[in-house]
């Protein structure tokens, strides 16, 4: 990085971290910071000095009852409404990273602060997927995991030609073959769930075993 | 935040309410919308909980700076008037009253210090979001001259708040 190069970002840290820059500008900000460390150091710091001018303002109280308005919009939800939401949530974000399109002009942060933030509410920790593939290779559903209190996991279908009665396996880097349940699917249901007994780190395949063909989730790919 | 207990959670926003509110006051100076500011500034910091980094500072000042960006964001919807000069002045210069906040006190005399027209030029940036263009037609100064203002209270800001990036 040149020296003018540096002063000219230098130039434009101060606005840039309080928010007031043009959009132009952050993105000429941004550019030189990826490859400039020093550069970056610079930035960090102004960003905790604007940080820190928050605290001049003055306190005041807010009117009475507010703790509990505030507690009602939390609206912190019973576990089982937040494994529901986590699933949702989960669910979107699995066919975000599979499909590849529908966060393409999302930014990356959000959808990442928002997969911590499902997490954090749900006390998981990690989440994971695949698709289910039939022998001949074609798509015919998606396995979610979550690891949390509990960890689960859950067997969506895509189409209703997939169903009947399967054997819900996990097999485990080490070779370990855990069986989870009976799911039958595709009379009219399309979603299995079940307790996850294992470590979901631990997981290298899900499968669904039966008689007229096995379908085959690979958390590595 | 993380904390599913709602007495820690009622704990938590008794602790932060006075700050969060006081800075939507200061920004909106207007009571109701300023409540409706706060209240959204805990909604926010308890759905994004687990991206709070504690290198990057305490928990109020993170609270804070939500609380910044969601009172401006308002600000800007409601296309207020410019902010009366004497109140961001007086706000600098106001006394905290109860519990002492050595934090609080290091920033307003830092600020303080700093000439009058680099202090009204960073205040209005930082509390109201005004752009350097927008505080030049509000004080119908040059715009570089505005831009030189910023920039130069926030390098003194730094130097005197000895902000360093390995905390």
């Amino acid at each position: 990085m040149t020296a003018d190069a540096c002063r000219e970002i230098r130039d434009l840290a101060a606005e840039a971290v309080l928010g007031i820059a043009s959009g132009e500008d952050r993105a000429r900000l941004l550019r030189h910071i990826t490859d400039c460390g020093a550069c970056r150091a610079f930035v960090q710091e102004m960003a905790l000095v604007a940080d820190e001018l928050m605290l001049a303002s003055p306190s005041e109280e807010p009117p009475g009852g507010f703790e509990g308005r505030v507690l009602a919009a939390l609206d912190p939800a019973p576990p089982t409404r937040r494994i529901a939401a986590a699933l949702a949530a989960a669910a979107v974000l699995l066919i975000a990273s599979i499909g590849g399109t529908l966060f393409a002009t999302r930014d990356d942060r959000d959808v990442g602060a928002y997969y911590r933030a499902m997490l954090a509410e749900t006390n998981g920790d990690y989440f994971s997927g695949a698709l289910l593939r039939d022998a001949g290779g074609s798509e015919r559903g998606v396995v979610y995991a979550y690891a949390g209190q509990p960890s689960w996991v859950l067997v969506v279908l895509r189409d209703m030609e997939a169903g009947g009665s399967y054997e819900v396996v996990a097999t485990t880097e080490d070779g370990r073959r855990v069986e989870m349940g009976t799911a039958s699917l595709g009379s009219g249901d399309r979603v299995w769930s079940g307790e996850l007994p294992m470590e979901l780190h631990d997981i290298m395949v899900f499968r669904l075993e039966s008689a007229s063909g096995d379908l085959v989730g690979d958390m590595d790919d | 935040m993380a904390s599913r207990d709602t007495q820690a959670v009622a704990a938590f926003v008794r602790r932060f309410q006075g700050r969060i509110y006081g800075l939507a006051v200061t920004i909106l100076g207007d009571r109701q919308a300023a409540e409706e500011a706060a209240q959204e500034t805990f909604v926010r910091a308890w759905r994004h909980a687990a991206a709070y980094d504690p290198r990057r500072g305490a928990v109020s000042t993170w609270l804070l700076t939500i609380a910044r960006n969601v009172s401006i964001d308002m600000l800007r919807v409601r296309r207020q008037e410019p902010v009366d000069p004497n109140t961001i002045m007086s706000m600098v210069g106001a006394e905290e009253e109860g519990v002492a906040f050595e934090d609080v006190d290091r920033v307003r005399s830092a600020l303080r210090r700093l000439p009058d027209d680099q202090r009204r030029a960073l205040v209005l940036a930082a509390f109201y979001g005004r752009t350097a263009r927008e505080i030049s037609e509000l004080d119908k100064v040059p715009i570089g001259t505005v831009k030189t203002r910023i920039r130069t209270a926030m390098l003194k800001m730094r130097a005197a708040l000895e902000v360093n990036d390995d905390r």
